[in-house]
């Protein structure tokens, strides 16, 4: 190979060979493992497991779609699982005290609508760091959630769960509800002019108000919409365990969906993913949490393998925004 | 044989993907020589120095310096050479004082029992400015001081770095006019310590100026050696742009035209301050002012981009009145290039389609975008704009200077406004891309637009505008028509000196 070549080929990949090993030496171990888990726990891929798993990991998928919407534009949003567990929490306490499922679901979407826009309008005009923002609306509507319930587990009306927590034919509701808000999202991220300016914002927020792209509006939007799917997920997360309470979103939860956004391909970076991803990472945390559950590894262990987990695949996402600066 | 020069560079070798960047490229110089890398944007200026500073590594080719074989492969090889760069935006650190940021490389000399002897490095710090000459104080926090003072901390970064081969990448492009001959000043002070100095610019008044010799590069070749003594700019500009470049432009004269922009009683807290104008149909408005004088800041407060205090912009209607708009309206609807493709024009990472839609993605899009057109227009827009580049796909950011510039003019001529704004149409541009920018900049007149332009490079306004503004501490001072513009004009008023010729 001339020098040429090797030089071209080398810079082609944008990503140097250090990394490159890194990358290679992690997908044999992951077919390693999968080898493992099919010889081992043959169980972990008959369909009613698979199942289960899809069902678990598409509150989490639709919450990690807006993670990535808001990433995408550069920011990060640390509130949503917060958000969704008081919108849930409201929103069973008002069908509780009025029996009205349709009033139960407003209050879900109006709680997640306000939390939505007082992050954008946090970042987006008083220009507050998304971290510090966001982290504050999650602070808030911890505190309110436990003020509302008392810590203790609100119930749901049957009908409630019978119409988001059950199955439609071979589907369950929660799958459904993940299909159809990732197929939208993905649409309007990819194909339309608003998800083009969110990727502009996100890669260059200068360059994209120079071009009369209006960032402040659009990033508020973007926020908006990550409150909103905060309110889908508490629909269907409540459904299906059929009661509301502090548990809905356990402390791991936040990292979770962070997790799930940077695996399903967007940076912290901002300016790369898609909505298609999330369920990409969802998928793969909760597969990792069945599958440890499958091993008999008990709940705090599967944090700690969880946390170490994550390193490593945020690591993966240095390596590939330095190969995508290296352009 | 050749006589032993001190440093010399064989036969070197730079591939990126699809670009041969440095090709067979030797270079010489001796101590106490000037030595101006001339060449158009992509030529492989910036990569062989680069190359010397050790950031980028080349793929094949020697270093002999002083007659002895040298490895160049990082920064800290170039350091143990004695090489040092001077980079076009200095690199500096802000919220340390300046001492600091020249010793920033070798702390541990001035450290004792783990705290800084600040004293010790003061004095230090105060030696080698002195030997440059800069007038700075090194207690003083950087971002308390001037662009040009920055540049002086590298340069004195360099001497305490012991450097013999200093190079300087650009090093007057956002400088003003007093900074650039106090630098030109520290190069021949710099030459009469024996050092080498190698100079890169576009501006070829410069290389007349300070160097002794001038290497020409084109393609990632050198392809021409120059003695200033013995050569003409004409040859130099046709060395560099490898054929005859039209430099001068006529205009036809100025005709009575209809008023389209208004700006009345415009300010913007600090910068801009009760700014009162006109542009009318068809004409190239110039904003001529020193660096800082707020320029950029006219232009930013008039499209919305700062928040205005005060004030009113008004446009013209199709139906003839003067219609009051808003910033937001106003930079929907008109065009603006802005000073710093890369801090805010382009999308770097982004292909070229993507960035030449940007700014007009309601044409592409109903419900969702119709990329099939996209790729088609930027198709034709490439061939207009003459960007060299393999295709559509190809990321801005691998581009260079001047065609990134062509991009940026690219999106804005494509959303076919009537008024542009363009701030420095052509930093950082090589001699080709720039006449060709001019000659569309003057097209856009032609055709009825208005322009309102700045620029720093007094050849811009003397040759494109048909009217030009002074611009003096955020204020508009005077007008000066299309037959008073001439150089010493400009730089007086600029400078507040004032004479017959103003308003």
């Amino acid at each position: 190979m001339s020098i040429r070549q090797y030089c071209v080929d080398k810079k082609n990949t944008f990503i140097n060979r250090k990394d490159k090993k890194f990358v290679f030496i992690s997908l044999l171990v992951v077919i390693a493992f999968l080898l493992i888990i099919l010889f081992t726990r043959p169980n972990f891929f008959n369909a009613r497991n698979i199942s289960s798993i899809l069902i678990q990991c598409s509150a989490v998928a639709i919450m990690a779609a807006g993670q990535i919407y808001v990433m995408v534009s550069g920011g990060i949003d640390l509130s949503i699982p917060s958000v969704m567990m008081l919108s849930g929490c409201i929103g069973a306490l008002v069908m509780k005290n009025t029996g009205s499922i349709a009033l139960g679901i407003c209050c879900i979407f109006a709680v997640a609508i306000t939390a939505g826009l007082f992050n954008g309008v946090s970042v987006a005009k008083l220009k507050i760091n998304a971290f510090v923002a966001t982290m504050i609306t999650m602070l808030i509507a911890n505190g309110l959630s436990l003020k509302v319930t008392n810590s203790s587990s609100i119930p749901i009306p049957q009908q409630f769960t019978k119409l988001f927590g059950s199955y439609y034919g071979p589907f369950h509701a929660n799958i459904v509800a993940m299909i159809i808000c990732l197929i939208i999202l993905q649409f309007l991220l990819t194909k339309t002019g608003f998800g083009r300016c969110i990727y502009a914002i996100g890669t260059n927020e200068k360059s994209a108000e120079s071009c009369g792209i209006p960032t402040s509006r659009v990033k508020i939007q973007v926020y908006l919409i990550s409150g909103i799917l905060s309110g889908i997920a508490a629909i269907a997360l409540t459904a299906r365990l059929s009661s509301s309470s502090l548990s809905l979103a356990s402390d791991s939860t936040s990292l979770d969906v962070i997790a799930a956004a940077i695996i399903g391909g967007a940076s912290i970076k901002g300016g790369v993913g898609t909505a298609l991803g999330a369920f990409v990472g969802a998928f793969t945390i909760n597969g990792l949490s069945n599958l440890l559950v499958l091993y008999g590894i008990d709940y705090y262990t599967i944090q700690i393998i969880k946390g170490f987990v994550f390193i490593f695949i945020t690591y993966f996402d240095t390596i590939r925004s330095k190969a995508r600066r290296e352009i | 044989m050749q006589e032993q020069k001190y440093f010399e560079a064989k036969g070197l070798h730079k591939y990126f993907p699809g670009v041969h960047a440095l090709n067979d490229v030797s270079i010489a110089a001796d101590k106490g020589e000037v030595l101006g890398v001339i060449g158009i944007n992509g030529a492989g200026k910036s990569t062989f120095m680069n190359a010397l500073a050790g950031e980028i590594c080349i793929d094949a080719g020697e270093y002999y310096i002083n007659g002895v074989k040298a490895e160049i492969r990082n920064q800290k090889d170039s350091e143990k050479n004695k090489i040092a760069l001077i980079h076009q935006e200095a690199v500096v650190f802000k919220d340390i004082t300046v001492a600091e940021n020249i010793f920033i490389y070798n702390m541990q000399k001035y450290e004792k029992a783990g705290c800084l002897q600040y004293k010790k490095m003061f004095k230090d710090a105060a030696k080698y400015l002195e030997m440059i000459g800069a007038d700075v104080n090194p207690k003083e926090l950087v971002k308390n001081i001037t662009v040009g003072q920055k540049q002086m901390i590298e340069i004195a970064r360099a001497l305490a770095r012991n450097a013999e081969i200093v190079l300087f990448d650009e090093p007057t492009s956002s400088l003003s006019i007093e900074e650039k001959e106090n630098l030109f000043r520290i190069i021949g002070q710099l030459k009469e310590q024996k050092k080498i100095v190698m100079y890169i610019t576009h501006f070829l008044d410069e290389i007349i100026r300070v160097c002794d010799r001038a290497t020409v590069m084109r393609d990632g070749k050198v392809v021409g050696d120059f003695r200033m003594s013995e050569v003409s700019t004409r040859d130099l500009i046709t060395g560099i742009a490898g054929r005859e470049v039209e430099t001068i432009i006529n205009r036809t004269e100025e005709s009575n035209r209809e008023d389209v922009l208004k700006v009345e009683n415009l300010s913007c807290y600090p910068m801009v301050k009760n700014v009162n104008f006109t542009a009318k149909k068809g004409e190239i408005l110039g904003l001529w002012g020193l660096l800082g004088s707020g320029r950029t800041e006219i232009i930013r407060s008039i499209l919305g981009l700062d928040k205005a205090d005060g004030g009113n912009v008004y446009r013209r209607h199709p139906n003839g009145d003067m219609v009051k708009i808003s910033g937001h309206r106003l930079l929907e609807e008109c065009a603006y290039v802005t000073e710093d493709r890369h801090h805010d024009g382009l999308f770097m990472p982004m292909p070229i389609w993507k960035n030449i839609t940007m700014a007009n993605l309601r044409k592409f899009s109903n419900i969702q975008m119709n990329e099939k057109k996209e790729h088609i227009y930027a198709k034709e827009m490439i061939r207009e704009m003459e960007i060299k580049t393999p295709d559509e796909n190809v990321s801005v950011g691998t581009l260079s200077g001047g065609n990134q510039q062509k991009v940026v003019m690219a999106r804005c001529i494509g959303k076919n406004p009537d008024i542009f704004f363009i701030d420095e149409p052509t930093r950082g541009v090589d001699v080709n891309a720039k006449s060709f920018i001019h000659k569309k900049i003057l097209e856009l007149a032609q055709r009825g637009c208005t322009v309102v332009m700045v620029s720093s490079e007094i050849e811009e306004n003397l040759n494109l505008c048909d009217r030009v503004l002074i611009v003096r501490n955020g204020e508009i001072t005077a007008e000066v028509k299309k037959k008073d513009i001439n150089k010493q004009n400009l730089m007086d008023l600029c400078l507040g000196i004032e004479k017959e010729g103003g308003k």
